[in-house]
C-alpha cells in the first residue's frame, strides 16, 4: 500500500518534472536561450511529424508543417500559458496548419490521390510472411488511406488523434478546444463519416 | 438500421463501451444480419487505421529549423496586446448611421413639402390635359355647399360619377361634400361645365397628359397655394389659401 503510494508520488513526481522540464525549457526559449528551444524541437519532432504526415500522407508536405509548426511556436513562446500541457499547444498549432493544408491540397485532388498512391509504396513490404496476406494487407491500407485522405480536414484530424494516433479523449479536447463530450461526438461522427467511405472500397476488394 | 444503434456499434467496434454494455450489443448485433456487417466493418477499420500508425522517418534537421527561424526573424515576435474595446466603433457606427438616415430622410421631406404657388386666375388660357371622348353623365347638386368651400355665392356643386368610377381609387361623394380633388374653387354652377374642360382628375397615380402645355399642374405633388383672383373686401387683397397637395387641385380658367 505504503510502496504503490510512493510509487505513484514518483510516476506523478517524475509526470510533473517532465511537464516542469517542458516549462522550464520555454521560459529559457522566452528569455533568448535558443539551445533550449532546440530541445524543445528534439523532444517534440517526431510528435509533430506523425501527426502531419498522417493528415498530408506525404513526407515533403509533413516536414514543411513540422518547419511551420516549430517557428510559429517559437515566435509565439509568450502567449504559452503553462497550465496546458506544451505538446498540447504545440499538437493545436499543427493541427490548425494541417487543415488548412489539407483544404488547400484537396482543391488539387486527382493530382492529389495520384501522390498520395505512390506515397504509400513503401508500405507494400508488409511484417506477415505470408505474401497474398500482405498483398490483402497492403490493399486495406492503400482503400483505408485513400478513404482517410476523401474525409474532411475536421473529421480526419479526429481519426487521426484517436484512432492512430491514440490519444486521450480530455488531450484530444484540449488540442481541439472543445469539451471531452464533444470531443467523442466529434470522433463518432467521423468514424461514421469514414465508414461511408471505405464500406464501398471494402466492398470492392472483396469482390 | 437506427442512428443510435450504429453509434452504440462504433463505440463497441472500437472498445468506448464498457464490458456489460459491450457483451449485450454484441448479442444484439449477432441477432441482426445488418448490424452485424456494420460491426464487421467498424472492426476492420479500427484494425486497418492502427496499421496506418508506420510512418516513414522523416529528414528534418536542427539546421533546417534554425534557418527558417532565422529568416523569420530569430526573436519571438513582439506581444501585441489585441484591444478589448475594439468592439466599441460599432454601436457608434450604428448611430452615426441612424442620424444620417434620419437627416437625410428629413430634407427629403421638406424638400417635398414646400408649397409652391399657382395662380388660378381667369385670364389664364385653359389647357385641356385629359381628352374626355365617352359622354359624362354628371349629376347635379344644389344643396349648400360645406364651410370649407370659400366663395362669396353659394355654389352649385356636381360631381362626375362617370370620371369617378372610371378612377377607382376615388370615393363616390357623399350630397353636400366637397370634393377636394375635383374643386378648387367654382363661383357657380354655371362656370362648372366651363371648367370641366380643363379639369385635372388624378389619383394616386399621375395622370398622363397629351397636351404640350401643361408641366405644371401634374408634376406637383406637395402643398400649394391657391390664390383666387377676386379681391377680398376687407384688405383689397387678392385671397390665398393653401391645399395639401396639388394633384388634387382642378384649375379653372
Amino acid at each position: 500500500m505504503v510502496e504503490s503510494r510512493i510509487m505513484g508520488y514518483d510516476a506523478s513526481l517524475s509526470g510533473r518534472m517532465e511537464l516542469d522540464s517542458d516549462g522550464a525549457l520555454v521560459r529559457k526559449a522566452r528569455d533568448g536561450d535558443y539551445a533550449a528551444f532546440e530541445k524543445l524541437f528534439d523532444r517534440h519532432r517526431v510528435l509533430v511529424y506523425r501527426f502531419a504526415y498522417q493528415m498530408t500522407s506525404r513526407r515533403d508536405d509533413a516536414e514543411d508543417i513540422v518547419q511551420e509548426a516549430f517557428v510559429r511556436a517559437y515566435q509565439n513562446l509568450h502567449r504559452y500559458r503553462d497550465e496546458a500541457k506544451f505538446t498540447t499547444w504545440l499538437l493545436r498549432i499543427v493541427t490548425n496548419l494541417c487543415t488548412d493544408q489539407v483544404r488547400m491540397s484537396q482543391r488539387r485532388l486527382a493530382l492529389e490521390q495520384q501522390e498520395a498512391a505512390g506515397a504509400l509504396d513503401w508500405m507494400t513490404t508488409g511484417d506477415i510472411e505470408d505474401p497474398i496476406q500482405n498483398l490483402e494487407a497492403d490493399r486495406r491500407r492503400i482503400a483505408l488511406r485513400k478513404a482517410l485522405n476523401a474525409l474532411p480536414p475536421h473529421h480526419k484530424a479526429v481519426i487521426v488523434l484517436r484512432d492512430i494516433e491514440e490519444r486521450e479523449y480530455p488531450d484530444m479536447a484540449a488540442i481541439l478546444g472543445c469539451t471531452v463530450g464533444g470531443a467523442k461526438l466529434r470522433v463518432l461522427r467521423a468514424r461514421r463519416a469514414l465508414k461511408e467511405r471505405i464500406a464501398p472500397l471494402l466492398g470492392e476488394e472483396r469482390s | 438500421m437506427k442512428g443510435k444503434v450504429e453509434d452504440k456499434l462504433v463505440q463497441l467496434a472500437f472498445g468506448d463501451l464498457s464490458p456489460s454494455e459491450a457483451k449485450r450489443l454484441e448479442q444484439v448485433a449477432e441477432r441482426d444480419p445488418e448490424a452485424h456487417r456494420a460491426l464487421v466493418v467498424y472492426k476492420e477499420m479500427r484494425d486497418g487505421l492502427r496499421l496506418l500508425a508506420d510512418v516513414p522517418e522523416d529528414q528534418f534537421s536542427k539546421e533546417r529549423l534554425r534557418d527558417a527561424i532565422l529568416k523569420e526573424g530569430l526573436k519571438p515576435a513582439p506581444y501585441r496586446p489585441t484591444s478589448n474595446r475594439a468592439w466599441l466603433w460599432m454601436p457608434v457606427a450604428a448611430c452615426a448611421i441612424g442620424f444620417g438616415f434620419v437627416f437625410v430622410r428629413r430634407t427629403m421631406v421638406t424638400v417635398k413639402s414646400e408649397p409652391q404657388v399657382v395662380m388660378s386666375s381667369k385670364s389664364l388660357r385653359p389647357t385641356p390635359l385629359v381628352e374626355i371622348k365617352e359622354p359624362i353623365r354628371v349629376a347635379v347638386n344644389t344643396a349648400p355647399t360645406a364651410a370649407s368651400f370659400v366663395g362669396p355665392a353659394q355654389p352649385k356643386l356636381r360631381e362626375v360619377s362617370d370620371l369617378g368610377s372610371r378612377h377607382g381609387n376615388r370615393h363616390r361623394l357623399e350630397p353636400n361634400e366637397v370634393d377636394p380633388a375635383i374643386f378648387a374653387r367654382i363661383p357657380d354652377g354655371g362656370e362648372f361645365e366651363d371648367a370641366l374642360g380643363t379639369a385635372v382628375l388624378e389619383d394616386d397615380t399621375p395622370t398622363p397628359t397629351t397636351a404640350p402645355h401643361n408641366d405644371t399642374v401634374t408634376a406637383a405633388s406637395g402643398p400649394m397655394v391657391m390664390i383666387d383672383p377676386d379681391k377680398d373686401a376687407s384688405t383689397g387683397a387678392q385671397r390665398a389659401r393653401e391645399v395639401g397637395s396639388s394633384s388634387n387641385v382642378l384649375v379653372s380658367g
